[in-house]
Order: C-alpha cells, then sequence, then structure tokens
C-alpha cells in the first residue's frame, strides 16, 4: 500500500463521524434509485410477460345480449387475432358483512382453450362443463375471505339466491386491480369473481346461447381504435354500451397511472439526495484541503505531482462515495423486494419476480461516481493547481467588510451577534446551499405528509358535503317509482331520495368522452353536488353541469351545445347545452336534473336509492333490502369511511415513515457537516473567547447560532419547495381518473419543520459536544 | 507586597504518545500586586506551562493554585471559565483576535462579559489605538493587531495579564511599542502582569526575572531598576 493510501484509510477514520453522514446521503439516494427502478423494470416485466401469457386483450366490449353468432362477425373484423365472447353477471356474495361484497360471475370455456383473457388456475381446477355448482374463485377474494378449495360460497345473481363450491383459484390480467364501481379504493376483501363453466353461467343467467361481454386480441401494430369502431357497429343492436381500449380498461388504467409515478420517484428522489451529497463532499473537501496546506506543500516538495495529490484528495471522496453506493444498492435491492410485494400484493400479480437489474446498479454507481466527483472537483483543482511554497505559508484573512445587511444600516447590538452575522457572510455559498438541502428536507416531508390533508379534506368534502345519506342501495336495472316506494315503505328508513346513473358519450368536435350521466331528483338532499373545495353546486334545470377536466377535454364552456349519446337503451343521440362548468374532484360524471336525464336517455327509472335511516335500525333496513331482487348491492356510509380509511391509513403510515426519515437523513448530512466545518474554521476564535472567560455554554451559542439561521433560512423555501412539489405530484396523477384539491394543512408544515430543526437539533448536540473538548492551550499554540 | 497569584509545588506530566514528558517538575511561584514578572527560559523550559496554568488554561497534574490566598479547585470548568473571565487576561504570541470583529468590536466582546470593565474605546486608547478602532484585524499591521489583543485583555481590568512571547512575531521597532504599552498598563492601572521571552533584553524593563530550565525555575534576579522598553535594543 502507497503511503498516500495509508493517508487516505487514516483520514477515513479520523473523520468517521462526517464520512458516515455523508455516506448515509449517498446510500439514501442510491438506495431510492435502485428500489424504485428496479420495482418499476420489474413490474413492467412481470405486467408483459402475464399480459402476454393470458393474451390479456386489447379491445373489450360489453352488450346488453348478442347472439354467439356474433362472434362470427367479431372474428372477420381485419386484423382481429382472437376474441373471447362471454357472459358477466353482477352479483353479490351472501355473507355476514354489515356490506356484503360484490363481483361478477363469469363464464369460462371449459372444453376449449380461451383465445383471449384467459385466467390462470393457481390452486385446484377448472369447474366441470355445465356445472352450476362449482366455481373458481379469484385468488385475492379467496386470501383475503380465507377461503379454501371446498369451501362453499353463497351468492345472489339476478335476484335469486345460487350456491357453488370452490373447486380451485385463479387469478386473470382483467382483475389485476380489483376495484368495484362505487368504491373509492381497492379491497381484496370487497370484489370477487366466480370463475365458472360458460354453459352454467348461461343457465344461472337464462341467456341461452347469447353472450353480453367480448374481449379481442389484434395482430402488432394495429389500430385498436379502428377495431373498436368496427365492434361497436356490430354490437350496436344488441345493446352495446361501447367500446374500451386497453389503455382505458379500468385495471390496466390504474397500473399504468402507478407505474407512471414509480418512474418520476425514481428520478427525483435521487436527484435531491446525490445533490446534497455532491455538495457535503465538496465543503468538507475544501475544509480539509485548507487545514492541509502545509501537508501538501510538504508532498509537493517532495516531489509529488499537483495531479498526484489532487487525485489522493478525489479518492477520499470516490471511497465515500462507493461506500455509500455499495450499502445503497443492498439497502435498494432490499426495499425493492419489499415494494414489490405490497405492490404485488395490491395488482394480484402472479408470483412477480423481482430482479436488480446490472443496468440500474450501473447508472447507479455511475451517477453517484459522478456526483461525488463534481463535488469534489473545484477543491482537486485548487490542490493540483497549488504553488508549493505558497502552500507552505498559512491562508491570509482577508476579511475587512461588515455584513451586507450591516452595510445597509441594520444593527446587531452585542460583538457576539455582530459576530455570528459576519460569520455567516464570510460563506454565503455554503449558508446558501445548506439551506436548500435542509429546505429539501423539509420539501420531502411535506410531500410525505400531505396525502394525509387531502385525504382528510376528501372525508370532509365527499361524507359532509356530498354523501349525506346513510346507506346506499344500487339497483341491478332501472327500476321505477314503485320500486322506490318499495325501498321507502321498509321500517326505519326516514326518507329515500333516487338516483339515476346512464353510460353516455359525449361528444364535441372530434373529442369523445365516456362518462356516467347522474340524474339527481328535486331537492336532494342526500346526495349534493360539491366542488374539490367542498362548496356546493347547483343541479341545472335544464342541460348538464359538466367538471372542468372533461369540459377542457371537450372544449367547451357554459353555454355550448354538445352531443350527447345514450349507450344503453334506446341508445338515443341528442344534443345538450352545457349549463354549467365547475372544478370537480374526479372527471366521471356528468350531472343533470332526474327528468332531464329520463329526457335524453327516453327512458324513466332510476338505478340507485339513497336512505337516511332512524338510528340503530340500519341492520335490519339492511336485512329487507337484501330480500328484494333488484337491489344489487347495499353500502353504509360509515362502513365505507372505516373501511376507506383503514386501507389508506396502513400505506400512507409507511410512506410518511420512509420519506421523515430520507428527511432527517438530509438534514443531520447537512447540520452535522455544516457544523464540523465551522467548527474547525473558527476553533481558534472559539478558544481565544474561552480564554477570556466566555463559558462552554457561551461559546456552543455562538455556533449554534450560525446553525439556527441556517435552519432558519430553509424554512419558508422549504415549505414553498413542499408547497411545489405537492402541485407536481397532484399533475402527475391523471386527470380523468381523479383530480383532488390541493390542501396541506398548517400541522403538516409544521411537522415537516420540526422533523428537520428535530434532526438539525441532534447534529448540532453532537457537534457541541467537540466544543466542550476544545483543547484551548492546542488550538492558541499554532497560527492557523 | 499582597501574593496576587501563588503556585506551590506544580507539576505537569504530559503523555506524548508512549513517553510520559514532565513539563512541570515542581514549581514554586509568587506573584505580588502590582509588579511586573519577566519568565525566562529557552523553548520547552516549561514557561508557556507555568502561565497557562496560572491562567487556570490548564491544569497542574499536581500541585496547588491559589488566588489571594483562596485555593483554586481544579477539574470544574465552569469554576475555572469564571475565574479567567473575572481575574486574568492574556496576551498571545499570535494576537488571536477575532478577523470577522473590528477592534473596537474586538475589546468589546470583553467588556461585554466583565464586571467592571474600562471602556472598549478608552482600552483602545491606552494602547494608542484610538484612531483605528473601526479597522478589521486584516486592515492592522502585526504590531496594531498585538496592541489591540492586549487592549482587549485589559479592558475587563484583570489582576493580572500574562503575556506569553508577546513580541515573538514582530520586529524589534514594532515589539518596542508593545511592551512600552504593557509597561505603561503596568505603571498605570496597576496591573500584576508575567511575560514570557527568551530575550534577556526584554527581560530588564521587569522588576523580576524567574530563569526557568527542565521545567524548573532555576534562578531569580531583582532588578535594582527597571529599563524602559523605549530605550531597548536587540
Amino acid at each position: 500500500m502507497s503511503q498516500l493510501r495509508r493517508k487516505l484509510a487514516r483520514d477515513l477514520w479520523r473523520m468517521r463521524g462526517q464520512v458516515l453522514t455523508i455516506a448515509l446521503v449517498v446510500m439514501t439516494g442510491v438506495a431510492s434509485w435502485v428500489s424504485t427502478r428496479a420495482t418499476y423494470d420489474s413490474l413492467v416485466l412481470a405486467r408483459d410477460a402475464y399480459y402476454e401469457q393470458q393474451r390479456f386483450g386489447d379491445v373489450f366490449a360489453e352488450c346488453r345480449h348478442a347472439p354467439a353468432s356474433v362472434i362470427d362477425h367479431l372474428e372477420r373484423i381485419p386484423s382481429v387475432t382472437g376474441v373471447t365472447a362471454t357472459v358477466i353477471e353482477p352479483i353479490v356474495f351472501q355473507t355476514d358483512d354489515p356490506v356484503r361484497p360484490t363481483g361478477v360471475v363469469l363464464g369460462v370455456e371449459v372444453s376449449a382453450p380461451v383465445s383471449v383473457n384467459a385466467p390462470r388456475i393457481k390452486s385446484g381446477r377448472l369447474p366441470a362443463g355445465g356445472a352450476t355448482d362449482e366455481a373458481m374463485l379469484l385468488e385475492s377474494f379467496a386470501t383475503a375471505r380465507g377461503v379454501r378449495l371446498g369451501d362453499e360460497v353463497r351468492f345472489t345473481v339476478l335476484g335469486v339466491e345460487r350456491r357453488a363450491r370452490v373447486v380451485g383459484t385463479a387469478v386473470s390480467p382483467e382483475f389485476l386491480f380489483a376495484l368495484q364501481a362505487g368504491e373509492m379504493a381497492a379491497d381484496s376483501r370487497q370484489f370477487g369473481v366466480l370463475f365458472m363453466d360458460l354453459e352454467a353461467v348461461r343457465t344461472l343467467t337464462a341467456r341461452g346461447g347469447a353472450i353480453n361481454h367480448v374481449a379481442l386480441s389484434i395482430g402488432p401494430g394495429q389500430s385498436p381504435k379502428v377495431v373498436a369502431d368496427a365492434v361497436d357497429a356490430l354490437l350496436a343492436p344488441w345493446g352495446g354500451v361501447g367500446a374500451t381500449l386497453r389503455a382505458d380498461q379500468p385495471s390496466n388504467r390504474v397500473l399504468d397511472q402507478e407505474l407512471g409515478q414509480l418512474t418520476g420517484m425514481a428520478l427525483i428522489v435521487p436527484a435531491i439526495f446525490l445533490a446534497v451529497a455532491a455538495f457535503l463532499l465538496h465543503t468538507v473537501l475544501d475544509r480539509m484541503v485548507a487545514l492541509e496546506r502545509a501537508e501538501i506543500a510538504a508532498l509537493r516538495a517532495l516531489g509529488f505531482s499537483g495531479l498526484e495529490i489532487a487525485r489522493h484528495y478525489l479518492e477520499l471522496t470516490l471511497a465515500i462515495a462507493v461506500v455509500g453506493a455499495i450499502f445503497g444498492v443492498g439497502l435498494g435491492a432490499w426495499l425493492g423486494s419489499l415494494m414489490m410485494d405490497l405492490y404485488a400484493d395490491y395488482f394480484h400479480f402472479p408470483d412477480p419476480p423481482f430482479t436488480v437489474p446490472a443496468s440500474v446498479v450501473a447508472v447507479g454507481v455511475l451517477v453517484t461516481l459522478a456526483a461525488a466527483s463534481a463535488g469534489a472537483l473545484s477543491s482537486a483543482l485548487r490542490v493540483a493547481r497549488l504553488p508549493p511554497a505558497e502552500a507552505m505559508r498559512p491562508k491570509v484573512p482577508t476579511f475587512v467588510r461588515r455584513s451586507a445587511l450591516e452595510r445597509l444600516g441594520v444593527s446587531f447590538g452585542s460583538p457576539a451577534a455582530r459576530l455570528v452575522v459576519r460569520e455567516l457572510s464570510r460563506r454565503p455559498g455554503r449558508v446558501l446551499l445548506s439551506a436548500v438541502g435542509l429546505s429539501f428536507a423539509i420539501a420531502i416531508n411535506v410531500i410525505g405528509r400531505f396525502n394525509g390533508d387531502v385525504l382528510e379534506s376528501f372525508m370532509v368534502d365527499q361524507f359532509s358535503g356530498a354523501m349525506r345519506e346513510d346507506v346506499s342501495v344500487t339497483l341491478r336495472r332501472t327500476t321505477d317509482a314503485a320500486g322506490l316506494a318499495t325501498i321507502e315503505a321498509i321500517p326505519g328508513v326516514l326518507r329515500a331520495e333516487p338516483l339515476r346513473a346512464a353510460p353516455v358519450e359525449l361528444e364535441s368536435g372530434r373529442v369523445k368522452r365516456k362518462r356516467s350521466l347522474v340524474g339527481h331528483p328535486d331537492g336532494a338532499e342526500l346526495r349534493r353536488l360539491v366542488d374539490r373545495h367542498g362548496a356546493p353546486v347547483a343541479i341545472p334545470e335544464h342541460g348538464v353541469a359538466l367538471d372542468d377536466t372533461t369540459a377542457e377535454a371537450l372544449g367547451v364552456g357554459p353555454g355550448d351545445v354538445i352531443t350527447l349519446r345514450s349507450l344503453e337503451g334506446r341508445r338515443l343521440t341528442r344534443r345538450v347545452r352545457v349549463a354549467a362548468v365547475f372544478d370537480a374532484l374526479t372527471a366521471l360524471e356528468v350531472h343533470a336534473d332526474l327528468a332531464e336525464v329520463e329526457r335524453l336517455t327516453a327512458e324513466p327509472g332510476i338505478s340507485a336509492v339513497l336512505l337516511s335511516v332512524e338510528p340503530g335500525r340500519t341492520a335490519e333496513v339492511r336485512r329487507r333490502l337484501y330480500q328484494l331482487p333488484e337491489v344489487l348491492g347495499v353500502s353504509e356510509r360509515a362502513e365505507l369511511i372505516a373501511r376507506f380509511l383503514a386501507l389508506t391509513g396502513a400505506t400512507m403510515t409507511t410512506m410518511v415513515l420512509i420519506l421523515t426519515a430520507f428527511a432527517a437523513v438530509i438534514a443531520v448530512g447537512v447540520v452535522y457537516n455544516d457544523a464540523r466545518i465551522t467548527l474547525s474554521a473558527q476553533a481558534r476564535e472559539l478558544a481565544t473567547l474561552r480564554v477570556l472567560g466566555f463559558s462552554r455554554r457561551e461559546v456552543s451559542r455562538l455556533i449554534l447560532a450560525q446553525i439556527a439561521v441556517v435552519v432558519g433560512l430553509a424554512v419558508v423555501p422549504g415549505l414553498l419547495l413542499g408547497r411545489a412539489g405537492v402541485e407536481l405530484v397532484a399533475s402527475s396523477v391523471d386527470p380523468e381518473l381523479y383530480r383532488f384539491a390541493v390542501v396541506v394543512s398548517p400541522a403538516t408544515y409544521l411537522a415537516s419543520v420540526a422533523v428537520v430543526v428535530a434532526a438539525a437539533s441532534v447534529s448540532a448536540l453532537m457537534v457541541r459536544r467537540r466544543i466542550a473538548h476544545l483543547d484551548l492551550v492546542e488550538v492558541l499554540k499554532t497560527r492557523d | 507586597m499582597t501574593v496576587v497569584l501563588e503556585g506551590r509545588d506544580l507539576r505537569k506530566v504530559y503523555r506524548m504518545g508512549e513517553v510520559d514528558v514532565e513539563a512541570l517538575a515542581g514549581v514554586d511561584i509568587a506573584l505580588h500586586e502590582g509588579e511586573l514578572v519577566a519568565l525566562l527560559g529557552a523553548s520547552g523550559s516549561g514557561k508557556s506551562t507555568l502561565l497557562n496554568i496560572l491562567g487556570a488554561l490548564d491544569y497542574p497534574t499536581s500541585g496547588e493554585l491559589s488566588y489571594r490566598g483562596q485555593k483554586i479547585e481544579e477539574g470544574d470548568d465552569a469554576h475555572l471559565t469564571a475565574f479567567r473571565r473575572r481575574h486574568i487576561g492574556f496576551v498571545f504570541q499570535f494576537y488571536n483576535l477575532l478577523p470577522s470583529l473590528t477592534a473596537w468590536e474586538n475589546v468589546a466582546l470583553a467588556t461585554e462579559i466583565a464586571d467592571d470593565p474600562m471602556d472598549a474605546s478608552e482600552a483602545l486608547e491606552l494602547v494608542g489605538l484610538g484612531d483605528r478602532v473601526d479597522h478589521f484585524p486584516a486592515q492592522l499591521s502585526g504590531g496594531e493587531q498585538q496592541r489591540v489583543a492586549i487592549a482587549r485583555a485589559v479592558a475587563k481590568r484583570p489582576d493580572v495579564l500574562l503575556c506569553d512571547e508577546p513580541t515573538g512575531a514582530l520586529d524589534a521597532a514594532t515589539g518596542k511599542l508593545v511592551l512600552e504599552v504593557i509597561e505603561r498598563v503596568n505603571r498605570e492601572v496597576g496591573t500584576t502582569t508575567a511575560l514570557i521571552t527568551h530575550n534577556l533584553a526584554i527581560a530588564t524593563i521587569t522588576d523580576r526575572v524567574l530563569t526557568m530550565a527542565g521545567g524548573k525555575i532555576r534562578g531569580e534576579t531583582r532588578n535594582s531598576a527597571r529599563a524602559h522598553a523605549k530605550d531597548l535594543s536587540w
């Protein structure tokens, strides 16, 4: 080992506190890159492989009732390579839960291979041909509910209760993300799929040879849009409701959204950490070179070249970066496997393999080394260029000015206060960059915590503002006034309000959007329309109220006329006026008066009933509701809230913990190193003060005050940066899926600052101990 | 004359790596009210160690230090800090001014924590720098910086002024100016002063010369008449 290497090893050991805190920052950056990017790559690979193996469709369509002969026509559409036509019917599982899980029963061709959307059997076997009492159950539902092979499930389909024995479990690309209609979050316990023999499903639903759901695959490079139009044309006479492309298929769409967020995260978070690490390495090396001027000169005098010595300092930096990167890759691989498990649960991927591609590791390590080198560059160059004779002389102090603030006339009473201000103003670059680093730490915290605020405001807006009913009842098909009266007559029901939802397509110019047209009755009290900020929106008497996202997509505003096509029943096309545009939370619904909806669809009826129930009689009302054949599902507001919070709470807590740790790593890295360097640079001054009779506490206060100013400078920019980050996150969510009001509570801001202040205080206290152990005699004996 | 500061059988052993170095090997010393004492000796003779212990910057390994008959308890940092704050003024070879504070502010720093200080401007007048109060150390010559350091040390009206080679980094002409200031403080303010030097000529301006070698006081001479700093040459 060369002697310079030996010096390197000893320097690293001597500076272990700084080495450790900087390596932690590097490690966190590399770990966040490796974990998110590898998870992304693994998920994409798993998705692609899975879609291919199960021949996931490119185009999907539903209709009311089409003869099997339509399959031949679908197969003959140019570029179509496969068609699966089947029957899907909504079901309600008969369980003891207050809110019974819903789902679908799906017909599977058991005698021949399924050409599109093949379910994958995870355990057991396919149900027997024609058996109306055998089913495979969606694996996620079976696991969540603890259903085992051989167990019996009870369910109602078309109002009739049925039983089936579970002979197998399966997964399907169509139901990776199991989101039940009317629910706000995916819940494996609440959505199930029964895969039964197609003939058996036809028997259960009395459909003869008909089908109501098709999935098509098309050749590579072909346009799914053209195929979708052809499918629409073929299914229109049979009550087709418009084909959906894979990109809009609900499960796939959520998957795409999540993957998009992962790629963003994989870039932003590591970039912040590596920038902070580069800055820290820069300041540490800068100080080290300043302290070792005499040593550098001695080395030059011995005959070492400037470049050799510069390389020595560069190696020191790279050593810290490499240590951080190695642990970062390890930690990232581990975190990635945990993330993968979470995502796998969420999407129900069958046995997703988690791999860390060599390219991800290589990019991570190379970028880290580049960042470290960038941080070390200026100091290393200075070393290389330092003339040996000059290096022998100490650096001359050049301080001859008051701080900018003082020159402007601000006065800082005591000399000690002036000392603090001037020491800070001597190193504006370091102060500024330290504050920037800390403001990132605060911002990361705000971003980690704001979800809770959004959720809370969402809960308040939705549950106290919009959804005021105790119970909502989804009806199986459009029911008339008599149906409403039946429900209203159930003992314990105080008030019942109808609601109508009909699938429609809106068109303006060349833009088309599929939405649900919701009809509200006059004087509705139980369900109100509210905007993103929770303010009520009036339902127009004539025309429709559009959300801003849809209005933007269609390029229309209030007063404009759009085309509205009903996608069910008589499929009428009408021109309708946009009466109002409001900033809505989601872009899924178009709102109108109930009578207006009946006029637009030319079909009377309701599809849901909202109930206000006497306190304590909910269970009784629910029992009676389930006995009615037209009732498809019953959901209770209180239960919905509890389940929603339980689902989102755990993920959010994890997120907050991780980002708090991230922020703390940055804060400790920045403050500890800044304090160490400040202490080293001002050791002589501090020792002088101690000699003059200043106590340890008084001297510590001078250093702590400098740290406090740096932290203080970071607060407002950090909060603003956090707010901007929150906006960025909000804008990365597909507005047509979900558009939330950006709300950040004072408590979130406060907590974000508190975390950074706490981390900074701990680091400052670690340095304070060093002030206590300052060797007065030693420091004063030598000339700086 | 009253004894202000007294050390008895002071010993100091430093552990330098694997070996023990005895810097002080049993020193008895007493500084009397108002006197100016020189500590003379080659480098390594223990002068600075003795001065640091007298000024409560360092602890003796054994022995006893007392101030006006009161024993100074060692080991308690707060106690020693308070002692330094009230009674001791230090002047070092390398001035040790705070570069980010002006001459006046450097002095005011000390007057701020003293019980009955001089006015900072008055202290600067005393050292002949009344016209340079707003200069930063980087704008002052070495001699001027040392005079600011003396002003800072005497501004809190210490009972004892301890000067460690105050002219060591200065040329002869500037050094004389600094010595004149020390002389003046001792005479006009009456501050008991101990001065380290290895320069025999400088020793002539004091009342008493203690010669040190090998960590012990080897000799003591009393100057029958103090020379004046302005008349010195070396």
